[in-house]
């Protein structure tokens, strides 16, 4: 276990309602949560969950209901809209199930784009994205359109955006749910050197083998924290 | 034919479940086509249909003659010219010649002030009119001066005078004092053979000393006061029949043995395009406008395309799903095309009502003068077809390129397409981001034009004319229709301005022939001059205008040398003219002008002032040489009273009116008006072009701006996703807010690019209604620029703020 005792992320009493149509829907009914710097973690449970509903927060492309959340030492409450912006772009990496490519821009704008958000100069940027690039085993891409790509090699192309601004943590929600298994193993396994390379990671996955890899699994029912889990039995298979 | 029936029952229920879609469409087209059929009608009225009632009138030609030299270009006929053209041309099937007229026509007790003219006896035959009631005039009435006291009036004077009475012909009426018989009515669609004025009567040219008391100039060769109108033999062309005119004139120049005849030339020029009728005035204007409106249609056309390529992203699905089931893609385009021809149908229906509202906004834009003003504007067949013709043509135009996008597709590319993985499709934008460039490129000609022509208006207002406008007002006699000799009318000038001057207020008093600026023409004469050697083919010539006593002060025209005319300046006294310094330059070339002396047909005048230059004929030429003789010297019987006053002019309007009727109170007097409303008048084109291209201007830019707000608020839509990622990978609201203004203000941009190129390029077309602006004035550029910019931020700034709305939470959610 490569986490260490500093919190990155404190929920206390987290909540979502959504209302539509007159409709509430209580996504998230009072989440209490630590994530540790360098840790690996699983947030699994049914479809409707909530598991998407809390990425999206603690991602801040949403706000709670009600409930505190720290982030590095900061109550993100107070946090003003560019001030959140600078966040997503500097602490956080996201991938998505659907990939989440811009069509019109190549593998490498892809991938450069969180860098241009910092006013970065293009002789850093560059060597930056041929890094995360060639992390991702992508490099020999650069060029193409995501159109040009399979789905395994446009979620490698998305976790190397993910990972370019060096984030505190990775967020990821469903990375392999468009893709075959084969796939879908590569780019877990690709998250797991991730991991032991130092990254933070948080990740929604309800196929328990991919669970597994992580240092400690959230289960999750109708928006509530039901069960947490460390697959101790995993870690040997890790060393 | 089913199958068309069934398209077209397709794609009226297609229209009406987007009616949104359909009522933005159908008004714009309906605004274009609607101001494309307007100005036909206007054109038509010019170009194609100018002498309504005249049958074939493409074939009838106005004749005119250039003195070599003559800068003034072509000038009349004169009756014995007249006579030997159209006895010895064979290519024309006949000649006649008219010259317009005021007259005063008394029927029963009360004048009535009427505009007509003296024609040959073979004017109406020519013109292949036959009256509609009663005779028109026949051989006989071409014999003998003086013999046919008859006359022809209009259909429409007949119906407002005479309320129809079909017992009108036979009646006695007198015409300027004098007995005349009405002998028939010309059929109602018949104006006369001037371009732009409704006449309504027509006297026989022998009866020319009677209508034109004191001037006797029927058999003077010199005095050239006609205009030919010739009717082309069949299978004659205009150059066969020009050349042979030109062989005649001649022909008469050798028989004669005087320098007059020798390289005169004959210019015959259809009706329309004659460079002293009303086509010279309005042709440029309706070129200019015809070009702006369509500009407008194909804004309009552009904009129609992008909501159609707009509407068929929404139905890629269904078009992926047809041709899976076997339909060629042919059909799809046909039926897009169908959809398209049906808006365009509608577009034009709407297009049709609304021009048929704006038939009569000409006549309200015609310069309030004194003439009877009007053209034969009318929403008939040509007009009708032209609306067909223009709306097809849109509805293929803006339906044809969207129908080959939509169709284009694959079945699997639409579904690929469909899949949420990548966002984005920026690429197949293009199409519609080059719409948009060319719309605003369009406007910002049609907005630059407009800003010129207002520019000129303005200019006019506050131009150095060399005048001074202000306090000046103008009142008009006529004394020939009343009957004046020059003796009578010599002094009844003589006391009027005694008269005139004492009345409260009245700072000075004047006569003038012609008043400057004035759409009544000008005159232009050739002369000798003392010591001066004129070249051989180029005399010395001026135009002549006549003036009272005082002219120069009354007007505010600086006196650069010498004197002007005072009462003195009359018969009894040598005659005397007074040049404008581009006359004096001219023709004394840095020697003294005043004391100089000029050869006027016989006799020998002498130069005793110089005035200052100022504008004549328009305010858009440099003034030419001019000179000024006295009113009271050389008798014309048409002069306009000028009165400067104190305060404003039109208060002493009612004051200058008793004066003149104190000394007769039966002559009729017009054309009351300030001279700043008279100069205005002048500027009418200005007014017209600044007025017309600024609400068309305004339209197009309103389209332009619809165009690049829905082109930029649907490419936001369509990157809901990607705005989304964006946020999630940390772009604050300032850089989506830059990021997408950017991209519409890109393609503004490169609109006004290309607009300014096509502006500057363009700009020589207008330059000559242009007054004192350049037409690449940089003002006017940078304004128009800066207001579009302006509005293209404004357009895009919606598109824009919704952009950095977006919800990524949402955006972002896998369905
Ligand atoms: N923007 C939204 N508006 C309304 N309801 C929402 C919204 N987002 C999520 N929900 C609802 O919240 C619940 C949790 O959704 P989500 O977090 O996407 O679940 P999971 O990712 O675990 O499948 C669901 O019932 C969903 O319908
Ligand atoms: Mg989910």
């Amino acid at each position: 276990m490569n986490a260490s005792n500093d919190a990155m992320i404190k929920l206390e009493g987290l909540t979502k309602v959504f209302y539509t149509d007159e409709v509430e829907t209580h996504a998230l009914a009072g989440i209490h949560l630590e994530i540790l710097r360098g840790e690996y973690v699983a947030i699994s449970g049914p479809s409707g969950c909530g598991k998407s509903t809390l990425l999206s927060i603690l991602g801040l492309l949403d706000s709670p209901s009600s409930g505190t959340y720290v982030l590095n030492n900061t109550p993100v409450q107070g946090l003003d809209l560019s001030q959140r912006a600078r966040i997503r772009n500097r602490e956080i990496g996201f991938i998505f199930q659907s990939f989440n490519l811009i069509g019109d821009l190549n593998v490498y704008e892809n991938v450069e784009l969180p860098l241009t958000y910092r006013g970065m100069k293009a002789s850093e940027r560059k060597d930056r994205v041929n890094a995360a690039l060639e992390r991702v085993g992508m490099a020999h891409r650069s060029k193409h359109l995501p159109s040009q790509l399979s789905g395994g090699q446009q979620q490698r192309v998305a976790v190397a955006r993910a990972l370019v601004g060096a984030p505190s943590i990775l967020l990821a929600d469903e990375p392999t749910g468009n893709l075959d298994s084969k796939n879908g193993d590569a780019v877990m396994d690709l998250m797991r050197e991730l991991h032991r390379a130092g990254s933070t990671i948080c990740m929604v996955t309800h196929d328990p083998r991919f669970a597994r890899h992580a240092d400690r699994t959230i289960h999750i029912f109708d928006g509530r924290v039901v069960e947490e889990s460390t697959e101790a039995a995993a870690a040997p298979a890790l060393a | 034919m089913e199958t068309l029936l069934r398209e077209l029952g397709h794609a009226a229920r297609g229209l009406n479940r987007s009616r949104g879609f359909t009522a933005v469409a159908v008004l714009t087209l309906a605004l274009s086509i609607g101001a494309n059929t307007t100005i036909f009608t206007w054109a038509s009225a010019v170009f194609l249909d100018p002498l309504p009632g005249v049958a074939d009138s493409g074939r009838v030609l106005v004749v005119q003659q250039k003195e070599p030299g003559n800068n003034e270009g072509y000038v009349s006929l004169s009756y014995p010219d007249y006579r030997d053209y159209r006895d010895r041309n064979t290519t024309l099937s006949g000649l006649a010649v008219t010259r317009n007229v005021m007259v005063s026509l008394e029927s029963d007790g009360t004048p009535q002030r009427l505009y007509g003219q003296i024609v040959s006896g073979n004017f109406f035959d020519v013109l292949g009119v036959r009256a509609s009631l009663g005779r028109t005039f026949a051989p006989e009435d071409d014999r003998a001066p003086g013999e046919s006291a008859v006359l022809v009036i209009s259909h429409a004077f007949w119906q407002r005078h005479f309320a129809g009475d079909a017992n009108v012909v036979g009646r006695a009426v007198r015409l300027n004092k004098q007995p005349f018989t009405i002998v028939g009515i010309a059929p109602r669609e018949f104006r006369g053979s001037a371009l732009g004025m409704r006449l309504d009567v027509w006297v026989p040219v022998m009866m020319q000393a009677v209508v034109e008391p004191g001037s006797t100039r029927l058999e003077e060769r010199g005095n050239r006061w006609l205009e030919g109108l010739g009717r082309l033999r069949p299978g004659v062309s205009r150059e066969t029949a020009r050349a042979e005119l030109t062989q005649i004139a001649a022909q008469i120049g050798a028989e004669r043995k005087t320098e007059a005849g020798r390289g005169r030339s004959v210019g015959l020029f259809p009706i329309a395009r004659s460079p002293r009728g009303g086509g010279a005035v309005l042709g440029p204007v309706m070129l200019v406008l015809a070009s702006v409106v369509g500009l407008v249609l194909l804004i309009a056309c552009a904009n129609v395309a992008n909501l159609l390529l707009t509407r068929a992203v929404g139905r890629e699905r269904e078009m992926a799903v047809r041709l899976s089931l076997g339909a060629r893609r042919r059909d799809l385009v046909r039926q897009l095309l169908v959809e398209s021809l049906l808006l365009a149908a509608l577009g034009g229906g709407f297009g049709v009502l609304l021009a048929s509202w704006g038939e009569h906004a000409l006549q309200a834009m015609l310069p309030p003068t004194d003439y009877p003003l009007g053209l034969a504007v009318g929403l008939n067949g040509r007009a009708l077809g032209f609306t067909l013709a223009v709306t097809t043509l849109a509805g293929l135009v803006f339906g044809l390129v969207p129908a080959l996008q939509a169709t284009r597709g694959t079945t699997s590319g639409a579904l690929r397409e469909g899949s949420s993985a990548v966002a984005g499709g920026r690429r197949r934008q293009r199409l519609r981001n080059a719409l948009v460039v060319t719309q605003v490129a369009a406007s910002v000609l049609l907005l630059v034009t407009a800003g010129l022509f207002l520019r000129s208006l303005g200019n006019v207002r506050s131009f150095d004319l060399g005048l001074d406008l202000k306090g000046v007002g103008l009142a008009s006699v006529d004394l020939v229709s009343s009957g004046y000799d020059s003796a009578r009318g010599t002094a009844f000038y003589r006391e009027l301005l005694e008269r005139a001057r004492a009345l409260p207020g009245v700072e000075s008093v004047s006569l003038v022939r012609r008043v400057p600026l004035g759409l009544g023409g000008s005159s232009s004469t050739s002369f000798e001059v003392e010591g001066y050697e004129a070249p051989k083919d180029d005399p010395a010539w001026a135009y002549v205008n006549n003036v009272g006593p005082d002219f120069l002060r009354t007007l505010g025209i600086r006196l650069v040398d010498g004197r002007e005319f005072g009462p003195g300046d009359d018969a009894q006294h040598p005659e005397v003219i007074v040049v404008n310094e581009t006359m004096a330059r001219r023709y004394w070339q840095g020697g003294k002008a005043v004391g100089g002396r000029v050869r006027l047909g016989d006799d020998w005048v002498s130069v005793v002032g110089i005035a200052r230059d100022t504008p004549f004929t328009s305010v858009q030429e440099p003034p030419g040489p001019t000179f000024y003789m006295p009113i009271l010297q050389r008798y014309r019987p048409d002069a306009t009273v000028l009165l400067r006053a104190h305060g404003d002019p039109a208060s002493h309007q009612g004051a200058l009116v008793g004066a003149i009727h104190a000394l007769d109170p039966s002559l009729a007097v017009f054309g009351l008006r300030s001279l700043e409303d008279h100069v205005q008048a002048s500027a009418f084109r200005q007014r017209l072009g600044s007025q017309v291209l600024g609400a068309f201007g305004v339209l197009g830019l309103a389209l332009a701006m619809l165009g690049l707000y829905g082109v930029l608020a649907f490419s936001v839509a369509q990157r809901t996703r990607e705005m989304g990622i964006r946020t999630a990978l940390g772009a604050s609201v300032a850089t989506l807010l830059r990021q997408v203004l950017g991209e519409g203000l890109r393609l503004a941009v490169l609109g006004v690019l290309l607009g300014t190129g096509l502006a500057l390029a363009l700009g020589r077309l207008v330059s000559g209604l242009l007054v004192g602006v350049s037409p690449v004035d940089p003002a006017t550029f940078a304004g128009t620029i800066g207001a579009l910019l302006l509005a293209a931020s404004l357009a895009c700034a919606v598109p824009a703020r919704r952009a950095t709305r977006v919800d990524p939470a949402v955006a972002l959610r896998h369905e």
